[in-house]
């Protein structure tokens, strides 16, 4: 008895078309069918370790390797983060660091607009360097609800006739 | 300062200018709700600086008469944003306008 197969159809543009050819070829598959499951073999992998709380490291040594945060792995991974919390606020639905009134944007944002990086945002904000990788991670994923958020803000305050672009006249 | 702006850095560029700045964390005051870090601001009779520019600007509206506050309205893209030499530069040119602070809200961005 033949099993059953499904026919999966999709539109491909040039460029996605492209990174498959690429893929197969990284890859050495058979087919592109071949390199798409294998691919998602190794992503379904990659998140299997992540959702068991194991992180992962890239580098030529042990003690060379650095964390490797990918963003869209952790943010589903961590249904449940560690440094981050809900709390009520009228409108604003983006995590909080736990323990802290500071929302996770703030501290990503203000290290992001003064070139800083987690270690440095962990010492200017008095945090814990695993706490500071998370608030990058969760950030990195939750970019739309962030910028949703922003934008709601300038909304309310125009509502208040205050316009955050508006020029000082003295 | 609001716990949303004592970033270590930005304590210490307005230090350097000479600014006498307290920091909620510095007075253990971390997690303290928006309405408390106003009433402690009043009872310190200090100048409030926040990046929490909505939710203060409605206690501005509730509860006037206070000893001012100064806001840095976020971006969600960096790019766009202050950083902590251009808020302590803002504040530099709002404290030499002779615009008053006390009892009004300011929002940095406009003094960039």
């Amino acid at each position: 008895m033949t099993p059953a197969t499904k026919r999966a159809n999709f539109d491909l543009s040039p460029e996605q078309e492209e990174l498959l050819a690429n893929l197969r070829a990284q890859l050495a598959a058979s087919s592109t069918k071949e390199a798409v499951l294998r691919a998602v073999q190794l992503a379904t992998l990659l998140f299997d370790e992540v959702s068991q709380g194991n992180r992962l490291f890239v580098g030529k040594s042990a003690s060379t390797a650095v964390r490797l945060v990918i963003p869209e792995l952790e943010a589903r991974a961590n249904g449940q983060w560690r440094w981050l919390v809900e709390r009520p606020h009228p409108w604003r639905r983006q995590l909080w660091v736990k323990g802290r009134k500071l929302w996770a944007s703030a501290v990503w944002l203000d290290a992001l607009t003064n070139g800083m990086g987690p270690r440095e945002a962990a010492e200017n904000w008095d945090l814990p360097l695993e706490a500071c990788e998370e608030i990058f991670a969760y950030c990195e994923a939750n970019k739309a609800l962030i910028e949703a958020e922003a934008n709601e803000e300038r909304q309310r305050l125009k509502r208040a006739n205050v316009d955050v672009d508006a020029r000082a006249q003295a | 300062m609001d716990e949303d702006s004592q970033a270590r850095s930005q304590l210490n560029i307005l230090r350097g200018d000479g600014h006498d700045v307290v920091a909620v964390g510095e007075l253990e005051k971390n997690g303290t709700p928006d309405e408390e870090v106003f009433d402690l601001a009043q009872s310190l009779e200090r100048v409030l600086l926040t990046h929490n520019t909505e939710d203060f600007h409605t206690l501005h509206r509730e509860r006037p008469g206070h000893r001012g506050i100064m806001a840095v309205y976020r971006e969600a893209d960096p790019r766009k944003n202050m950083n902590h030499a251009q808020i302590a530069a803002a504040i530099r040119r709002i404290d030499t306008s002779g615009v008053t602070i006390a009892g009004d809200f300011h929002v940095l961005n406009h003094w960039r």
